[in-house]
């Protein structure tokens, strides 16, 4: 069941249309990520979700009630819909107990009842004892651990999630992203994040939507996103990722062979049909490229290459390597100095057409 | 609406007064140029505004000198005791100049003066300083003044990033050199600002010109236009004319102070957190900075307090200090009836109505906030205007708009209130902005997510949040109305008299040690309610930050 709808909604401010007619569902239970550079519309798209916003044209439904429709807005407040500011806005004026208390003065609960909430969930989410200090006084991590605690003991249908591991710093932003993931399934909440961050997306989501310049670029898994870019530009932005253009030259039904330049051919497994002669981008993620192990006779899509720069990562390193004139990534633990040859296979599975 | 007719109103009838023979209202008043002639060409008073801007430029750039230096040694110097020291360079501004005029005349007036008399037991010179000179209404102005000078140019020494200088130094700069290729120029846009803006304020003083300048000949455009309008016979549309030079030139100053202000958005350079600047270490030096500062603060506030304190407690004024000159007798008058009139009126004219002006003030905001565009920018500079017209053309202003009209206002408090509403309009609504702007949008809106109303949200959030800066802000304008003269001597009658009104008219009548009765006690009210605000409200520590 579809706890947020989505229909053809626009939102144009002054002569910029920050959102281009997009629609999408996120079903129940579902973390649907929004994933795209600064100025794509997802934060447009947010605010409207949240009410904060009114779009300029179509509909938002929340649990079957219509909350935003040409000339019709529901006010944030009874929408029902919790959020996770950016910032976290925690009200510094207030305790932690008193932040999160505050959605439940509204709702006719005893103040022990609503004592017991709030005492429940600061313990699911690891801020017991935390109750009488001030905002001021907590780390970044903690902060975003109210800011969750305080949307989620109102049990929102929705829960929106505003970047808001961006203020953290690398190591911290890691662990709170599975962190976040954990609590969020285990409150049981349906949720919408928003980040330009790609690794953050497909570590958190479990549908994530590509947006560039207002409008949807695709919708999938991270996996299918990931091994099948629509285009591109989600090839491009998503992950690690060469780029080689090449002409047909042999196809059948299910791949193709290019070639790349004068003299380099590589073979492609394919889904759709290709016009012989036809041109093609190719796209290459860095775990599509073997490295290592000796030359075969007679194996497709086997080059010599050349290392041109390493960047080493510990677990492993990444390289990019001269393939017959050509540049591309790879990732590989061989430990190769700059400079040196070395064999390298292309997967013809992991090669991807993208159009332009 | 409303609010442009209050404030254009006053505006408008200084000008058609000027332009007339008589006063409004009465029947054989005609049209004349000849008060503009007299104002603009003739010699007296074409002196009097050159002295005026001579002097405007003086105590501006000496004020900047003193107050520079010291926000430097305060900002950046490892001199003992600077946070405290910070906090007392807040003081000399918060007491009016009137009193510090009063001080001073009681400590160097020629041959009465405790510094006079006191060197002359010494040395046998008969006068050290003359304080009725030019030279003794810089002294006066720039005591004052250096402390407005210190708080801005702290505040923008304060938010030079760091980096910057840093940066400065690491391509091989000393401090001196950093100090003058990079953190000058940084600053320069706030330096030209405060230039401008003392520069409008000494100019349409009159209180001080009037007492120190007055006796010995030298006139300033405020000084002749207060003489005009309240020595018989006055000649009440010949100040209106020169009136309207004196809106000229604050309108120039006001006009380009806004424009540097613009120009300094490009200088933006406040990190917040941080960004700690080096400090110099000055060795042995930093007992001396310490003690430039003491000096100051002794000069502008210690020993001024003292002398009125003494003065006031004297029969008559005198260097000769028996036990026979000694008495209460100033302090009870202030006890008697008229008198304690006017303590009443001021102390509710500056709680109660500076209490109502915040509202209005933090409302206005509020209001102009949601006011968009074009009309909002309108509203942003007519706000302005009132500012920069000078209080004693604002007086006579509000008068000739009154005296006219059926609404008894005329003689009322209430006249008095709309004076003071429009002197602080420009600063209220700004401080009201800054309240506003401390709360970001985020924080309201993460209440209407958890189900607030947009008036809850502003109940709950907006309101507890910007508290302490109302409070401030309350407080402030408590200091400025309680203090406020040059408006008020023309609006007052004998029913609202204020203290600052009694204590103008005790110099008048040469009742010198009763003026510095009610100084002290001015002084004393103010130094309370700047305490319990620092108290209570941290009012002073964040006028530090900004």
């Amino acid at each position: 069941m579809a706890v947020l709808k989505v229909e053809n909604l626009t939102k144009v401010f002054g002569a910029t249309r920050a959102i281009d007619n997009i629609s999408f569902d996120v079903e129940l239970g579902d973390i649907m990520v929004i994933v795209g550079g600064s100025g794509c519309g997802k934060t447009t798209t947010l605010r409207c979700i949240a009410g904060l916003e009114d779009p300029t044209d179509g509909v938002i439904t929340v649990d079957g009630k219509v909350v935003a429709a040409p000339g019709r807005s529901v006010p944030p407040e009874q929408r029902g819909i919790g959020m996770v500011f950016q910032s976290y806005a925690l009200w510094p004026h207030r305790t932690v107990f008193e932040n999160v208390a505050y959605g439940l003065q509204r709702r006719n609960l005893s103040a022990d009842a609503a004592r017991e909430k709030v005492t429940g969930i600061l313990k699911q989410v690891g801020l017991s004892g935390f109750e009488d200090r001030y905002p001021s006084t907590l780390s970044g991590g903690q902060q975003q651990r109210v800011a969750l605690a305080r949307s989620a003991v109102l049990q929102p249908r929705l829960l929106l999630l505003d970047e808001p591991l961006s203020n953290l710093d690398a190591k911290l932003r890691e662990q709170m992203r599975d962190e976040l993931r954990e609590m969020i399934k285990m409150f049981g909440m349906t949720a919408v994040h928003i980040t330009h961050d790609q690794a953050e997306a497909m570590a958190l989501a479990d549908t994530m939507i590509c947006m560039r310049s207002g409008r949807i670029e695709q919708v999938g898994s991270p996996r299918e996103i990931y091994r099948t870019p629509a285009n591109f530009y989600v090839a491009d932005f998503i992950g690690a990722c060469s780029f080689l253009t090449g002409v047909a030259v042999e196809t059948d039904d299910e791949s193709s062979t290019f070639l790349i330049g004068d003299a380099m051919r590589l073979r492609v497994r394919t889904r759709a049909p290709v016009q012989p002669g036809s041109k093609s981008v190719m796209a290459i993620r860095p775990d599509g490229i073997q490295i290592g192990g000796a030359m075969e006779a007679n194996a497709e899509n086997q080059f010599t290459a050349t290392t041109l720069r390493e960047t080493f990562l510990g677990s492993h390193s990444e390289y990019l390597l001269d393939v017959g004139g050509h540049r591309l990534k790879a990732d590989s633990s061989a430990d190769l100095t700059v400079g040196q040859a070395c064999r390298v296979r292309i997967d013809p599975a992991k090669i991807v057409l993208v159009p332009g | 609406m409303l609010l442009l007719v209050v404030i254009l109103a006053p505006v408008a009838s200084v000008f058609y007064g000027s332009f007339r023979t008589g006063p409004p209202g009465s029947p054989d008043a005609g049209f004349t140029l000849q008060n503009w002639v007299t104002a603009y060409f003739s010699p007296s008073y074409v002196s009097a505004l050159i002295n005026t801007v001579w002097l405007g430029a003086t105590v501006a750039a000496l004020s900047l000198v003193v107050g520079g230096t010291i926000a430097w040694i305060i900002a950046r110097t490892d001199t003992p005791g600077r946070m405290q020291l910070a906090l007392l360079m807040i003081v000399p501004l918060m007491i009016s100049n009137l009193i510090t005029t009063l001080a001073w005349i009681a400590l160097a007036a020629p041959n009465a003066g405790f510094i006079n008399a006191y060197v002359r037991g010494w040395t046998g010179v008969r006068t050290i300083f003359n304080i009725y000179s030019f030279a003794g209404i810089v002294l006066v102005h720039v005591l004052h003044y250096a402390s407005f000078a210190f708080l801005a140019l702290f505040a923008a020494l304060k938010s030079v990033d760091a980096s910057l200088e840093e940066a400065s130094y690491m391509v091989g700069y000393g401090p001196v050199q950093t100090s003058a290729r990079m953190t000058l120029p940084l600053i320069a846009p706030t330096i030209a600002t405060t230039f401008l803006v003392i520069f409008v304020f000494v100019a349409e003083n009159f209180s001080v010109p009037t007492l120190l300048g007055t006796p010995v000949g030298f006139q300033t455009l405020p000084s002749l236009i207060y003489y005009n309008m309240a020595v018989t016979p006055s000649q009440p549309n010949l100040a209106a004319a020169s009136g309207t030079v004196l809106v000229w030139v604050a309108i120039i100053g006001t006009i380009l102070q806004r424009r540097f202000t613009r120009h300094s958005d490009r200088y933006v350079t406040v990190t917040g957190k941080g960004s700690r600047q080096r400090e110099v270490r000055l060795g042995q030096w930093r007992y001396a900075t310490f003690g430039l500062v003491a000096l100051y603060l002794l000069l502008a506030v210690a020993l001024p307090y003292l002398a009125l304190v003494i003065g006031s407690l004297l029969n008559f004024l005198t260097p000769n200090l028996r036990w026979s000159a000694f008495t209460l007798d100033n302090y009870r008058v202030l006890f008697t009836e008229d008198n304690l009139t006017a303590v009443t009126n001021s102390l509710l004219l500056a709680g109660g109505g500076g209490l109502a002006l915040t509202a209005i003030y933090v409302l206005m905001s509020f209001a102009l906030g949601r006011v968009r565009g074009a009309w909002g920018r309108v509203t942003d500079y007519v706000t302005i205007i009132p500012t920069a017209v000078p209080a004693l053309i604002l007086g006579v202003g509000l008068i000739w708009t009154f005296v006219g009209l059926p609404v008894p206002i005329y003689g009322t408090m209430a006249i008095l209130m709309i004076a003071y509403f429009l002197r602080n309009i420009g600063y209220g609504v700004r401080q009201a902005d800054n309240a506003f702007n401390q709360v970001s949008g985020d924080l309201v809106e993460a209440a209407r997510m958890t189900g607030a109303s947009r008036l809850r949200a502003f109940l709950d959030v907006s309101v507890p949040i910007i508290k302490p800066a109302i409070f401030s802000l309350w407080t402030m304008l408590f200091i400025f109305i309680f203090m406020e003269v040059s408006a008020t001597i023309l609006l007052y009658t004998p029913a609202t008299r204020t203290m600052p009104t009694v204590l103008w008219n005790y110099m008048g009548s040469g009742s010198q040690p009763r003026a510095f009765a009610i100084a002290v006690a001015q002084a004393n009210i103010i130094f309370i309610v700047l305490y319990l605000a620092e108290r209570w409200f941290k009012t002073l520590r964040t006028s530090l930050d900004k």
